[in-house]
């Protein structure tokens, strides 16, 4: 989990209690918590999963790769598209329907804005596309309705969008919001958002951000509704209310929309459905290392300790998992309610398998990537 | 950026110590035929009558070609009223991600998108190709998140079309030494090819 540098203090995004904290010279204050870009996803086309690799990020030398493992295959191959130095971190996400996935490249070093990547082959091919802007530092930073319309959340907290994906190849970006904006809208004063921490979009390709609340007790998940922001997000138990909550990621799911949140201590899930939001039981957080979303709204979080929680919709409860294996950077959702852990040293990824017999980890794949030392320095 | 404002007492040997001495030639220039950052399809012929400062540059490229932009920007500066006579013109040097929509995005980034006399220029593979062909730079993909790989070329083209200097157009560490060292450097061959016209 990531502590940004700033202390977010926004007394402007309070109502009544920020002034009325303001009076005993005790104004709220946050720590904003966002996931690492490690993580996983699935599309129709198949499961993906973003990692670093290689040396250190001081030197240049840290390169994020994408791996695919198709449906209905059992190995996973190394799809990281080409023409662009990686070391900012790559943002994924899948888009119409499942059958194309986006990637985002986050600027580093002399760059400022935001190549994109799009597939629609299971990453065989690549077309180029432009977000000329500075991609957020999360994983949940790009998202695309089955429309084709596009989200990207940016660095500083607006929110972009485009029309189309041809739009999107073709920096044809404009302005949805800012987070001055939503913090000051109904909901977003409601909650005294303090950060965006993820886009997508919810039924009807309706726009949706979550992020951050300085009011306890509040779940900050919004959306766009014709021009209007309002309140989508679940309401937390009577039991925390009085923990500050943040949304660490957010996905579409069938129904409605998943979302995983720190409310405290405790680490949540929500599923929106027909019938409002389902809270999942709380699980200990500790540091979060990453994060992602499976197939039917499932939830993993890999924490601190090589501790690993997964947690299948509505209804579920979290399960920890074995200890992962020392660098594990990310889980995947497997075939039969398994999962792979993907573990990085140096320029070897190394992908283990939970055996249902001893219920342990065994490594069934490794893949030496050409890491390409020294070019970024 | 890297790169601070001009210095104008750098020293052009800093930047030779780090390329390597410059090579003069007298050789025709390949005729060119590609567009620029604004869509307008531009030719080496329609430039004849002006001195050119040509390089090629990656436009998501995240180390020396933002310095290498710097360089040629503040070689304009140098030139001062001469600027006019002069062309500075990059050519993309990535085979991907190279649509008008990136040379425009970087000229943006570079505060080039306001230089009268700047010029991105691109098109199809195939004609980056052969232009990255003519002129020897050679540009290779890598893979596993690596930017492009191009040789790092700066050419002098003269009034009427040849070209008569050759320069590696790596910037250097850029430290306070040899920063402008480059731009001075090319400002100085700009002049020796307006005078020689």
């Amino acid at each position: 989990m990531i502590r940004r540098a700033v202390l977010a203090l926004l007394c402007a995004g309070l109502a009544a209690g920020c002034g009325a904290q303001a009076t005993t010279g005790t104004a709220p204050v946050l720590q904003v918590l966002t996931a690492p870009l490690s993580t996983s996803l699935v599309t129709a086309q198949g499961t993906w999963a973003v990692a670093v690799m290689g040396g250190s990020a001081a030197s240049h030398d840290n390169f994020w790769q994408l791996f695919v493992r198709p449906t209905g295959a059992s190995h996973w191959t190394l799809v990281t598209p080409e023409g662009v130095a990686d070391n900012g971190g790559l943002v994924a996400t899948g888009g119409a329907g499942g059958a194309s996935l986006l990637v985002g490249f986050r600027p580093s070093q002399g760059l400022s804005f935001s190549p994109l990547a799009a597939s629609g082959d299971g990453g065989k091919n690549w077309t180029p596309g432009l977000l000329d802007a500075d991609l957020a530092d999360v994983p949940d930073a790009l998202a695309v309705a089955p429309s084709g319309q596009a989200l990207a959340l940016l660095h500083d907290g607006s929110i972009d969008e485009a029309a189309s994906a041809a739009a999107a190849a073709a920096g044809q970006w404009s302005s949805l919001t800012t987070l001055g904006a939503l913090a000051a809208s109904a909901p977003g004063h409601a909650c005294g958002l303090a950060a965006v921490n993820a886009v997508s979009f919810g039924l009807d390709d309706t726009p949706m951000a979550a992020g951050s609340c300085l009011r306890r007790g509040v779940a900050g998940v919004f959306a766009d509704s014709g021009g209007t922001w309002q309140a989508a997000g679940p309401g937390l138990p009577a039991a925390f209310g009085g923990d500050q909550v943040q949304v660490l990621g957010m996905a579409s799911a069938p129904g409605g929309t998943a979302v995983l949140m720190t409310a405290g201590t405790a680490l949540l899930a929500a599923w929106s459905g027909a019938s409002g939001w389902t809270v999942s039981a709380p699980t200990a957080t500790g540091a979060v290392v990453a994060s992602g979303f499976g197939p039917a709204g499932s939830v993993w979080a890999l924490l601190g300790g090589r501790r690993a929680e997964v947690i299948s919709r509505a209804g579920g409860s979290w399960r920890a998992l074995a200890g992962v294996p020392a660098g594990t950077q990310a889980l995947a959702p497997a075939t039969g309610g398994g999962y792979d852990a993907l573990a990085v040293s140096g320029s070897r990824l190394s992908v283990w398998q939970l055996t249902p017999t001893t219920g342990g980890w065994a490594r069934v794949q490794v893949i030496d990537v050409p890491i390409q030392y020294g070019t970024s320095s | 950026m890297a790169v601070a404002s001009v210095n104008r007492t750098a020293d052009p040997i800093l930047a030779l110590a780090i390329e390597g001495s410059s090579q003069q030639t007298d050789i025709p220039a390949y005729g060119f035929q590609l567009t620029d950052q604004d869509g307008q399809t531009v030719t080496l012929a329609s430039l004849r009558g002006k001195v050119v400062l040509m390089t090629f540059l990656d436009p998501v490229c995240t180390t020396d070609c933002p310095l290498i932009a710097q360089e040629f920007k503040e070689a304009g500066v140098l030139l001062g009223s001469a600027d006019k006579d002069v062309e500075l013109v990059a050519v993309v040097a990535n085979p991907i991600y190279r649509s008008v929509a990136f040379t425009r995005a970087f000229d943006r980034q570079e505060g080039l998108a306001t230089v009268s006399n700047w010029l991105y220029l691109t098109g199809s593979a195939s004609q980056l190709g052969q232009v990255w062909n003519e002129y020897g730079v050679a540009v290779q993909d890598l893979p596993a998140g690596a930017m492009i790989a191009h040789g790092d070329l700066a050419v002098v083209i003269d009034r009427s079309g040849y070209i008569r200097e050759e320069l590696g157009a790596d910037p250097g560490p850029g430290t306070t030494s040899t920063q402008s060292s480059y731009s001075v450097l090319l400002t100085q061959y700009a002049r020796q090819a307006l005078a020689g016209s």
